[in-house]
């Protein structure tokens, strides 16, 4: 469970490597309060960048949407397992909703194919 | 008094169109029966044809089988311009609706730079020259083998 002020990783080569949420996208009434709370595993977040590599495209201070790709709370499949990281992670997109990055790192969660995700599973090394 | 949900298949019958569109839909490894392994080569093989009568460009269908978990055939291919690439999109969906492969997703961006095709055990991936560039899936996929899916010609 992702919600504002969570650190996320940045789990590919954008060159951010830790960002902060401050908004979960998705979930607001007509008088425009925003009703959701809380983001898992293929929903979209606005971000903070906190840190990233000098030299790189992205810089400390930008914000930018994400979408998750790992979590540390455990999220139930249809078969009764469960699927849980050792830290939450996000990939930066475009406001296109293409990855930012070409390449991503570590594990994505299968249930990124299902939202509709398939360009992150794609670059992807591997899938849990 | 909560509603009780229907399963379809009690109302069409096992086997109806929504059984079938369900099992399908259903994200799986691979093909198990060699008839139906076949059948998604075919489909590939078909698809990368239909894509060259369509004037697509740098066509590239590669077996991915043992590398992937998700997905046993990538097919790469290059547009010269948005309508085209949504073009070609709309046929082969159209392909996968004659052969009967079921469609999992379909993602592309506003512009149409890069169209994703997902039909579970072959994925299309449609993209502008640039963005194939930029995004380099050939590499990505180095290792897997190439599949040849010209037509024969006749020698005539």
């Amino acid at each position: 469970m992702i919600q504002p002020e969570s650190r996320v990783d940045v789990a590919d080569n954008t060159g951010a490597k830790i960002a902060m949420v401050i908004h979960v996208l998705k979930g607001s009434t007509g008088r425009g309060k925003f009703t959701r709370k809380m983001a898992t595993i293929g929903d979209r977040v606005v971000c903070s960048v906190k840190k990233a590599m000098p030299g790189g495209e992205m810089k400390a201070g930008t914000v930018v949407q994400g979408v998750v790709v790992r979590t540390r709370f455990p999220v139930r499949r249809s078969d009764g397992s469960y699927v849980k990281f050792d830290r939450s992670a996000i990939v930066l997109i475009d406001p296109e909703g293409n990855p930012r990055g070409t390449r991503i790192f570590g594990a994505v969660a299968r249930e990124l194919r299902e939202k509709n995700y398939m360009k992150i599973v794609s670059l992807a090394s591997e899938v849990v | 008094m909560p509603k009780k949900r229907i399963d379809p298949s009690l109302i069409l019958g096992p086997g109806s169109d929504a059984d079938a569109s369900r099992a399908a839909r259903k994200p799986r490894a691979r093909a198990t029966d060699p008839k139906e392994a076949a059948q998604i080569l075919n489909f590939a093989v078909e698809s990368a044809r239909l894509i060259h009568d369509l004037h697509g460009e740098d066509i590239l269908l590669l077996d991915v089988r043992g590398l992937s978990e998700l997905t046993d055939y990538v097919l790469i291919a290059s547009g010269t311009s948005e309508r085209q690439i949504r073009s070609l999109a709309d046929d082969i969906d159209d392909l996968a609706e004659k052969t009967g492969v079921g469609r999992l997703g379909r993602e592309l961006d506003g512009p149409a730079t890069w169209v994703v095709l997902d039909f579970v055990d072959v994925v299309v991936h449609l993209f502008e020259p640039a963005t194939r560039a930029h995004y380099d899936l050939e590499m990505l996929w180095g290792d897997a083998e190439k599949l040849p899916w010209r037509r024969n010609s006749n020698p005539s």
